[in-house]
């Protein structure tokens, strides 16, 4: 069984998840630090060594991914398709907490872009319409969306 | 600072000339450049000696900067090291900054780009010593400007962002 919801939860049980997926096991597990826990593997001391674990966001693609044709960065380290995750829909469904990537497959964050922006046209790739562009758009070290910017007449 | 002719007739960027500063920029120390401005680019470093800075900022002609852009409030001054590739594709800059300066620190094969809103290729910079360009940004019609180092050399220049 996965880890519960609700209730006290053991250390020991959750280690056991860890490693054999069996929260309420009977497996011995010696040492157990919580670092090694969160980060896998057994260099802070535990008996026995963890599995990484996925730390690919929450909302990484399992249909595909959708592009966002055009998009800049104000200082001309990118210019080209970014990608998000096509769960999310069209392009001005994108908001604060969505990630970007630099390809297709998502595994590739747009990272740290400061001021980014998308020239809008009548096409749902382009977050906001004809006549106006998506700017000011920022994403942390991971991709994330931080600020979504605003739509402002452009040109 | 000696300001020199229009570059463009659509492009306000002006050559412009200073004195030869003594710089030698192939013997300073630098380090990949910090990101806040260049993202993750692996191709531009920079020397962070804030007395060459100053010698910099000094030569520059804050007379005619003022006439030109009264409102601004900070110069940055950068000193960069760009690696063969290095590329940056045309662009705007952020809108908080209002205009800049480019001046090469040595015989560079490659400048500054200008081009129209549609990124066709208007005019290029002077690459020679001691020359660069005074360039306002955010203007009508919309001109971006781009730089590539297609050189198999290092490309040294120094950079005022005027905010």
């Amino acid at each position: 069984m996965a880890v519960p919801d609700s209730g006290t939860l053991s250390m020991v049980k959750i280690a056991r998840e860890r490693k054999y997926n069996d929260y309420n096991g009977g497996q011995t597990m010696g040492t157990i630090s919580m670092y090694d826990l969160i980060n896998g593997g057994n260099t802070n001391g535990s008996t026995i060594s963890y599995p990484a674990i996925n730390n690919q966001p929450c909302n990484d693609p399992i249909g595909g991914s959708a592009s966002l044709p055009d998009f800049e960065d104000a200082m001309g380290t990118f210019d080209g398709t970014a990608y998000y995750n096509s769960n999310i829909g069209i392009a001005s469904n994108l908001s604060v907490g969505d990630y970007l990537y630099s390809n297709a497959a998502l595994t590739t964050p747009l990272a740290n872009i400061i001021w980014g922006f998308q020239i809008g046209s009548s096409a749902n790739n382009t977050i906001c319409g004809q006549g106006f562009r998506r700017s000011a758009i920022e994403t942390n070290a991971q991709g994330m969306i931080t600020d979504a910017g605003t739509c402002t007449s452009y040109p | 600072m000696i300001v020199k002719n229009k570059l463009h007739k659509d492009v306000l960027a002006w050559e412009i000339e200073i004195e030869d500063l003594g710089i030698d920029v192939e013997n300073l120390d630098y380090k990949l450049q910090d990101g806040k401005l260049f993202r993750d680019v692996k191709t531009r470093f920079e020397n962070n000696d804030q007395h060459l800075k100053d010698k910099i900022l000094n030569s520059l002609d804050i007379d005619y900067i003022k006439e030109k852009i009264p409102n601004y409030n900070k110069i940055d001054i950068k000193i960069f090291k760009d690696l063969p590739g290095f590329k940056l594709t045309p662009h705007e800059d952020f809108p908080w900054h209002k205009a800049f300066i480019m001046l090469n620190l040595y015989d560079n094969v490659n400048s500054t780009t200008f081009h129209d809103y549609e990124k066709n290729f208007l005019c290029e910079g002077p690459n020679k010593k001691n020359t660069g360009i005074f360039h306002l940004l955010h203007t009508r019609p919309i001109i971006k400007h781009a730089i590539e180092n297609t050189s198999d050399k290092n490309r040294y220049t120094t950079i005022a962002f005027i905010k």
